[in-house]
């Protein structure tokens, strides 16, 4: 069943575009990560998903019900965590988790659990938020998303602000809750990250989305970089490969973008004087600036 | 309709101001009732004033010496600037603080973000709205009748008045709350709603008494809402309480209307 289901939708701040014609599905048990750059988009989405937006034109359906009538009834099933996480400042860490659960009818039976998790110490909950510092406050935004065991958690870039180790431990987090069939959706401009937890990405630009894929497959269908060092100097005419565009060459280095099977390569390399070879996987950075170059050409 | 949570959590907020208030208020009216027995202040005030230039008489008016009877004394209390600004911030700052102002600081977005209707945070800060207000204007009362009880001479007070009075001021202080509300639904700062609702309430605060002073701008006496509470008239029975208390309910709830349709479908800003 698809947890959410996003369809058409448009979003314009006056006449300054938000989002345009997004349209996708994420599927329960899935972590999925929704990749751009500042300004794309991303916040503007999630915001629509949460309600917090009104959007333009398009539907949002959670849970198989249509967000627009039953914000209430959906908002009890999801966890929230804002890109800028801004909590009561006057309050402490523990008397503001106290106030918001009251909110839900759903109890906070993880919070124990994502505290020790996420090695919130006893002396730092009892602190007011403002004397918090940026790391300590994304903890607690993120017992505050997740203490309720959400059947969906929406983070807008949850991981920044802490340090590797948190980070880890947040990951751990998330793997967990996806082995109890609960759906992500993570927003994050942090490549390595997306690619370590997450199923499917969608990439967007300037308010539209680019690519809508699982992680692998995206993987497999982006070209692979190929750097040959040959025994000989390259004069003029580098080495033609088929399904290969050549990148640079200098000396006796030769750099090409595979783009289609390393088979139709592989008889052409063994007849050239190859002094060492570097065939690379895409990681998704190359993957995301190739999408980005792509649009913008 | 409303939640609890929610006001619980706002009146305790403003509890230390509200207590402020009340006292403030409470004590103001004892005062009044002190001036006005132990110093024979009307009877100073009407010598003196006989000495003025008719012209400056005309400016102060029959009702600024009325005042130092013993009913205009109490009516007075009630119409008091500090009296009216510090029921004015209660009106103010509950929608300036908490519609704009945690727009701006964030906090809102993780209200609604919580499975709870907009409306009904709308409506339970309202509530909230009404009851501050109605407890200072309390303290008010019981400040009279402590009052009265100290003094035996002003016993024959009217009170059934100065409750009048009191509702009467209630309505005005919950229409500069209505317009606040509304401001808010349009603004993203709470410090920009402070200024303009208090603005506003300076305008009209100052056109009540221009269009009392001065005759060719007399016309615009009914665009100020300060023309709908006069507490002296209501002493003497000159002023149609149902009147003034329709009108300024109407206009509130027009602004709450605007007000509550704007909030239940604005985007909220990150």
């Amino acid at each position: 069943m698809a947890v959410i289901l996003v369809s058409g939708l448009t979003k314009y701040y006056g006449k300054t575009r938000g989002i345009e014609d997004v349209t996708f599905s994420v599927e329960q048990g899935e972590i999925f990560g929704f990749l751009g750059p500042n300004g794309a988009g991303k916040t503007t989405t999630i915001r629509l998903l949460m309600d917090l937006l009104r959007p333009d034109q398009g539907s949002i359906t959670l849970f198989g019900k249509e967000l627009k009538i039953n914000q209430v009834d959906l908002k009890e099933r999801i966890g929230y965590l804002p890109g800028d996480f801004l909590p009561y400042n006057e309050m402490t860490a523990a008397n503001f988790l106290q106030y918001m659960a009251k909110y839900r009818s759903r109890p906070p039976e993880l919070r124990q659990h994502l505290l020790d998790k996420l090695n919130l110490s006893l002396r730092e909950f009892s602190q007011k938020i403002k004397h918090l510092s940026h790391g300590t406050r994304q903890k607690l935004g993120i017992v505050f998303a997740l203490e309720h065991n959400p059947d969906l958690a929406i983070l807008d870039e949850p991981t920044s602000g802490l340090d590797p180790l948190v980070q880890e431990a947040f990951y751990e987090i998330l793997w967990d809750f996806r082995r109890r069939g609960k759906t992500i959706f993570l927003s994050s401009h942090i490549l390595p990250e997306v690619e370590k937890v997450c199923h499917r990405v969608a990439i967007i630009r300037a308010g539209k989305i680019v690519a809508l894929e699982e992680i692998e497959k995206l993987k497999a269908k982006r070209p692979r970089r190929l750097v040959l060092s040959l025994k000989n100097k390259v004069v003029e005419k580098p080495p033609e490969l088929p399904e290969a565009r050549l990148l640079k060459s200098s000396d006796n280095r030769c750099i090409y973008l595979v783009e289609g099977s390393i088979s139709k390569i592989l008889p052409i390399l063994i007849k050239l004087p190859i002094e060492d070879i570097v065939f690379s996987e895409p990681d998704l950075e190359d993957i995301f600036l190739d999408y980005y170059s792509e649009a913008e050409h | 309709m409303i939640s609890r949570n929610y006001i619980y959590k706002t009146f305790k907020e403003h509890f230390s101001f509200l207590i402020f208030a009340l006292l403030l208020v409470g004590s103001f009216q004892i005062l009044m009732l002190t001036l006005v027995v132990e110093a024979d202040i009307l009877n100073i005030t009407q010598i003196f004033f006989s000495k003025f230039p008719p012209q400056l008489q005309q400016f102060f008016g029959e009702e600024f010496i009325a005042q130092f009877s013993i009913s205009g004394a109490v009516a007075f209390g009630y119409n008091h600037p500090i009296v009216l600004i510090f029921l004015a911030i209660i009106a103010i700052m509950l929608p300036a603080k908490h519609i704009a102002g945690e727009i701006e600081d964030g906090t809102l977005e993780l209200l609604v973000s919580l499975p709870i209707k907009r409306i009904k945070l709308s409506f339970s800060l309202w509530i909230l709205s009404v009851l501050m207000p109605l407890i200072a204007i309390i303290g008010g009362w019981s400040g009279t009748l402590i009052g009265m009880m100290i003094y035996p001479q002003t016993s024959n007070l009217p009170f059934v008045k100065i409750f009048q009075i009191g509702i009467n001021l209630w309505l005005l202080i919950l229409t500069i709350n209505g317009y606040t509300f509304l401001f808010s639904a349009y603004s993203r700062e709470g410090n920009r709603v402070t200024l303009r609702a208090a603005g506003v309430t300076l305008f009209f605060f100052f056109l009540n008494y221009t269009v009392k002073l001065w005759s060719a701008v007399s016309f615009l006496k009914p665009f100020t809402i300060f023309s709908y509470y006069q507490p002296q008239q209501i002493v003497t029975g000159q002023a149609s309480l149902i009147e003034n208390i329709g009108i300024l309910a109407a206009l509130t709830t027009i602004f709450l209307i605007i007000a509550f349709r704007k909030i239940n479908k604005m985007d909220i800003p990150g």
